[in-house]
């Protein structure tokens, strides 16, 4: 599956990437800014509802039973290490460690950089002239990251008054 | 055939998780390539208004989603 995945990926790549040179700059940027912003809000949206608390920063039952498959795999195999035992020991302190600060940062930060970057295409190609040329990426990463954390507090307001709703209906 | 389609859908999955924000996000790109070049606003607030209307469709989609819970 995962050869078929990559040969289908390489015949993809050698058959539209010379066509992409003969379309024309701008729909390029359109096309390709559409996707990327589509996909940036799709992330920075997630991290917004992940950092009010909204939605769980990891599916712990979906974890779980990954984690159990994988080390019921690694358990009994060979001699000396105990491979099982170091994999877990190493996820412990450094991946879950880190988990949830990654989810947050890495999230917000990429979708924030993509919305920027599909923004500033999508208007370079709708015949838009960012003030700044270049720089006004810098202004978008900021405008993008502000209106984040105002979407946090947004959502956490709006969290509470559902619990507080729920819990008067109780 | 079925590997295809769940390919095709997780590469869709990609994009859009949320209808209706890939449509106000689409909806929205397509009103300002319509509507920004015939206002007559000159350079500066075009740009402003296409990143407003984006900024505007990503608190409010975020907030109706923390509102359902």
């Amino acid at each position: 599956m995962g050869g078929t995945a990559l040969a289908l990926l390489v015949l993809l790549a050698l058959a539209l990437g010379p066509a992409l040179t003969r379309i024309p700059r701008d729909l390029v940027q359109v096309g390709i800014g559409t996707l990327t912003l589509l996909f940036g809000m799709r992330w920075l949206r997630k991290a917004i509802l992940r950092t009010a608390g909204v939605i769980a920063l990891h599916d712990e039952d979906a974890a779980f039973a990954e984690e159990t498959a994988l080390l019921r795999g690694l358990a009994g195999i060979g001699a000396g290490w105990d491979r099982a035992a170091v994999s877990t020991a190493f996820k412990i302190t450094m991946i879950e460690g880190i988990d949830v600060v990654f989810i947050v940062v890495a999230l917000g930060t990429a979708g924030t950089l993509l919305c920027a970057f599909g923004t500033f295409w999508v208007g370079q190609g709708i015949g838009l002239h960012w003030p700044g040329e270049d720089l006004s990426l810098l202004g978008l990463i900021t405008g993008f990251a502000g209106v984040a954390r105002v979407a946090v507090r947004w959502c956490r307001a709006q969290a509470g008054l559902r619990t507080a709703a729920a819990g008067r209906l109780a | 055939m079925n590997g295809l389609k769940a390919a095709w859908s997780r590469f869709i999955g990609l994009f859009i998780d949320d209808g209706s924000f890939a449509v106000a996000i689409l909806a929205w790109l397509v009103a300002c390539w319509l509507v920004l070049r015939w206002l007559g606003l000159g350079p500066t607030w075009p740009p402003v208004i296409l990143f407003l209307g984006l900024a505007v469709i990503l608190a409010e989609s975020a907030a109706r989603r923390a509102r359902r819970g």
